[in-house]
């Protein structure tokens, strides 16, 4: 019945798995506006999933060509939400279309400043400025221009538009670096950044039609890209090749290391059935639950998982070589209590994670409570009639449990050493806790590869692009406001690029302007009744006819169109340039002002202090604050947790003394580990905390299972074989991730492998607590 | 229009024109026979390089009197070119390989014209002209040609927008690969006219010149 229903499960977790990679699950839920908010959409935004491709050949015209030919290629690839090579003359059209009819009301972002643009002097200005202009080529087209617009209303909205295009060259309409040396290509994706599966097709697509196009050129150029998926996907990959490696390494240690002891490959087998079963539970429960699991949640639950390996361990070795394995329900009776403390122990442990803002980690609360549960029951309910007495017990493990058991009894009446040896280790430990260094600096949790880094960096030096990950954001109950604010933003950071503290900006109010200032603009314009003759008598004296300007009269008497909104915008070929500067988040709107050539963040701060609702953003610093957070959450949940495993234990025991001794083991693991990597100078970081979260449950375990052998000094050995099992298969298991290149793999492995053989070492320590000798104090 | 033929001005302009080359290298002499268009743009597509002085003087709607400028013409083919002026007042309009920058006194360019299509057009039909780049040319106009002895003459009439919504005719002369004048006249009446003088075909630039008028060291094509 059980093969059935896992079986059963395995079907429906197979056709309904559905993998998430969503970084924002492990960042804070806020309502919408908040930060936390906008970084959860930024993760999520079109800038984030946006690549820049380079092409470069032997020379201009062929990474022109190329770039065009690689574009074409990848245009029509499914996962490519959007392309950009050149400027496009659509948007020139729109820009005319949107903007000429309405060019007096972009005259001056301050409409007290039209009177200094319509001054004499400047209006002399204007009229020398259009005469050299018709000296040149292509005054074809701008004299149509100077009659219509002789204030240069609409060569100054040009002006702003052009300087947010990429600082690049164009060469038949193709962008290259200002070098010549490279073509360029933009691109955006369908799929988030972060969705390794489909980032990795899209990106290995990209590189064959590359090579087909490479090919087709004679083999001499060159394909450089940029973008988070990038890194994303790098990253994955070289964690996956860590992880095969620790698997093959795990796979092969635990086997032999099982059947060593076990003498049974049934046995053997039946130890993987609760963790199997545990894990498609949470799987199954888990998509019923949440939709979709994802896959960090997959990743860390199964990981919290790995903990159930000690119940049908510690079964199994009871029934095979405990000295009353003649009466198997003897042995369940004595073991099942202790094996079903430690299940709900480790489901309390885990259940605090559950509280937090972090929806990750209440998928993964869910995830390991539910895995922990379903392989607890397992291994109280269905393991027992599975399991075949051996007729004779391996060596090893004979050898292990009489050497193991003895050492513990006969450690149990030298009280004063074990005191000595637990104070000592806390009066060397507790000390060094204030020197722990935490880092939730994210950067460095994942070993980056450097070669990808430094293609990185040159494609963003070519390409000059915009900041994405540090950007200013105003958040304004509606979308005049935010426009507003946005004009605001703007004229705080205008000084910032005039002084080159600041490269430049890409902001909405280069694209528009609040209705009101709009429409102040036009009437400040017509206010001055004297424009007209003034205008024309510096025209004049510039040498233009009198009668050139009629039109600039007739104009500005004319009802113009109604003032530019957002959505004329949006609806116009414009609507790729504008959407990421204003977001609407579901009743408040963002409006985001994108930096170039940043080099004081604290003067951006500066700048923009005192405006309501706008905040500096630096995605980097956000997650590291988040991850700060994330660190200190689990810590406090360490705490909580805790605290409802003693009150387990208080419940269990009745007394406070059994309690303590349970518990005892895991907090002197705590207190070790923290106090060695405090010593070591070792910089702890989020995986740690996991890690320790794990290793907690397993210490309790431990605990638990020597006070409950404490009554049976002849069950004292079997325990210990047992919880030796369960250290080693776990060190094999998780231990060997300490090998890893990434530091986040190896803080996972150095706390888990290290606190494991820790808690198993330490576990005897619990007899210290216990008021008689050891088979007298539980009952 | 018509093609005449004269086989001794033509040797005469083939010995003319190996006299202005340098000791160098040596362009391709137009084939004996009649001076045809494809032979003149051949004659200029060969050139190592062109330097000219030019007086343009355009007659514009706008202004009570013609607008006169004066500088230096620089080409290099097959797509670089640099317009130097130096009166009224100094400004450089660079084209290279298709990117376009414009310079003045004021400093940098104000006005990007390689993101305007039409702006580029018009602009590069001083590349198309001037690196005899006759299918480019035959493309955007209707070529009429005619010749006496080395002396030519070319008309242009564009064939689509956004050329013909602004440009009605380009009228050129020359002698030899030497072009004289050009004539721009404009839908609206509004006229250029360009003279070139102390013309230099097959000029070698050094390296220093060139780093000089095209500053953005952009690659040039291997040869």
């Amino acid at each position: 019945m059980l093969v059935a229903v896992l079986g059963g499960l395995t079907i429906a977790v197979a056709t309904r798995l559905s993998f998430g990679t969503d970084i924002t699950n492990l960042m804070p839920e806020g309502r919408a506006g908040s930060l936390a908010d906008v970084a959860r959409r930024l993760t999520e935004s079109d800038l984030a999933r946006s690549m820049v491709l380079n092409v470069g050949g032997t020379d201009t015209a062929t990474a022109v060509a190329a770039a065009r030919a690689l574009a074409a290629a990848i245009a029509v690839h499914p996962e490519v939400a959007w392309l950009r090579t050149g400027v496009d003359d659509r948007e020139v059209e729109a820009i005319y279309e949107l903007y000429f009819p309405r060019r007096y009301y972009f005259l001056a972002s301050d409409p007290d400043r039209i009177a200094e643009l319509t001054t004499d002097a400047a209006l002399r200005a204007q009229a020398e400025r259009a005469r050299r202009d018709l000296a040149l080529p292509t005054a074809s087209l701008g004299k149509r221009l100077v009659a219509s617009d002789p204030i240069g209303s609409f060569r100054a909205i040009l002006g702003r538009i052009s300087g947010q295009q990429p600082a690049l060259d164009l060469v038949d309409g193709q962008f290259v670096t200002r070098d010549g040396r490279f073509g360029v290509v933009f691109l955006g994706t369908r799929a988030p950044a972060f969705d390794g599966a489909r980032q990795k097709a899209l990106l290995a697509d990209l590189a064959a039609a590359f090579a087909r196009v490479n090919e087709s050129f004679g083999g001499a150029l060159v394909l450089e890209w940029s973008g988070a998926n990038v890194f994303a996907v790098s990253t994955e990959r070289s964690i996956r090749s860590d992880v095969n490696f620790v698997t093959a390494v795990s796979i092969v240690s635990v086997f032999v290391c099982l059947q060593l002891f076990l003498g049974s490959w049934r046995n053997l087998l039946l130890m993987g059935l609760p963790m199997l079963g545990g894990l498609l539970a949470a799987t199954g429960l888990g998509l019923l639950v949440f939709g979709q699991l994802d896959g960090l949640t997959l990743g860390f639950g199964a990981a919290l998982i790995g903990v159930v390996i000690d119940y049908p361990t510690h079964l199994l070795c009871h029934l095979c070589f405990s000295p009353h394995r003649a009466d198997p329900r003897l042995v369940l009776r004595r073991v099942s209590p202790s094996i079903a403390l430690g299940g709900l122990t480790t489901i309390a442990s885990f259940a605090g994670l559950g509280l937090t803002s972090f929806p990750g980690f209440r998928e993964l609360a869910f995830f390991s409570a539910v895995g922990v549960g379903v392989a607890l029951a397992i291994t109280l309910w269905v393991l027992p009639p599975l399991v075949v007495p051996v007729a004779r017990v391996p060596l090893a493990s004979r050898v292990l449990s009489d050497g193991l058991g003895r050492a513990v009894l006969a450690l149990a009446p030298r009280r004063k050493a074990m005191a000595a040896l637990a104070l000592g280790l806390v009066a060397l430990s507790a000390p060094l806790l204030p020197r722990l260094v935490w880092v939730d600096d994210m950067s460095k949790l994942w070993r980056m590869d450097p070669d990808v880094v430094q293609e990185d960096l040159r494609v963003r030096e070519r390409v000059s692009q915009f900041e994405t990950g540090r950007l200013v954001i105003g958040v304004a109950p509606d979308r005049d406001q935010a426009i507003a604010l946005g004009e605001a933003v703007q004229a705080r950071l205008a000084p910032l690029v005039s002084t080159g503290e600041l490269g430049g900006v890409r902001s909405l109010h280069t694209f528009l302007w609040p209705e009101s200032r709009q429409r102040e603009n036009l009437a400040a314009l017509r206010a001055d009744a004297e424009l007209p003759a003034r205008l024309r008598a510096a025209y004049q004296a510039a040498g233009f006819r009198a009668d050139a300007f009629a039109g600039f009269e007739r104009g500005l008497a004319q009802e113009p169109p109604p003032p530019l909104r957002f959505e004329d915008l949006a609806d116009s070929p414009l609507a790729d340039l504008v959407r990421p500067l204003l977001a609407d988040f579901g009743g408040e709107f963002a409006v985001n002002t994108y930096l170039q050539g940043l080099e004081s963040p604290e003067a951006v701060r500066r700048a923009i202090e005192g405006l309501p609702g706008v905040h500096f953003f630096d995605q980097g610093q956000f997650l590291n604050e988040v991850y700060a957070e994330f660190r200190a959450t689990t810590v406090r949940q360490i705490f909580t947790g805790n605290l409802l495993v003693i009150g387990l234990l208080l419940l269990r025991y009745r007394r406070l003394r059994p309690a303590v001794a349970a518990f005892l083991p895991s907090l002197l693991v705590t207190l070790i580990l923290l106090g060695s990597f405090a010593a070591l100078g070792v910089e702890t970081n989020l995986l740690h905390v996991v890690g320790l979260v794990m290793v907690l449950g397993m210490g309790v375990d431990y605990g638990v299972f020597v006070v409950d052998s404490a009554s049976d000094p002849e069950e004292m050995g079997t325990t210990m074989l047992s919880t030796f099992l369960g250290s080693i298969t776990t060190v094999f298991t998780f231990g060997v991730l300490a090998l890893s290149q990434h530091p986040a793999l190896r803080a996972l492995g150095v706390t888990i492998g290290a606190g494991i053989l820790l808690a198993f070492l330490l576990a005897p320590l619990s007899l210290l607590v216990l008021r008689e000798r050891a088979g007298a104090e539980v009952g | 229009m018509s093609e005449r033929r004269s086989a001794l001005r033509l040797a005469l302009l083939a010995l003319l024109t190996a006299a202005s080359v340098g000791a160098g290298a040596q362009p391709p002499a137009i084939p004996s026979g009649p001076l045809t268009l494809e032979a003149l743009m051949q004659r200029m597509a060969s050139t190592t390089g062109v330097r000219a002085e030019f007086r343009e003087e355009k007659i514009l709607a706008l202004l009570e009197a013609p607008l006169v400028s004066e500088g230096t013409l620089y080409f290099i083919p097959p797509s670089r070119m640099a317009r130097i002026t130096s009166h009224p007042g100094a400004s450089t309009l660079v084209i290279d390989g298709g990117a376009l920058s414009y310079t003045d006194e004021a400093g940098a360019s104000d006005v990007d014209l390689s993101g305007n299509r039409v702006a580029r057009s018009v602009v590069e039909n001083f590349v198309v002209l001037f690196g005899g780049d006759l299918a480019a040319l035959r493309e955007r106009y209707q070529v009429g040609f005619d010749a006496e002895g080395t002396r030519w003459r070319m008309q242009l009439l564009p064939k689509a927008a956004p050329l013909s919504q602004f440009i009605a005719s380009v009228e050129l002369r020359g002698d030899g690969p030497a072009m004289q004048e050009m004539v721009i006249r404009e839908v609206d009446g509004d006229r250029t006219t360009t003279r070139f003088r102390r013309v230099e075909t097959d000029t070698h630039f050094t390296p220093e010149e060139l780093d000089r008028l095209f500053p953005t060291g952009r690659i040039a094509p291997a040869p």
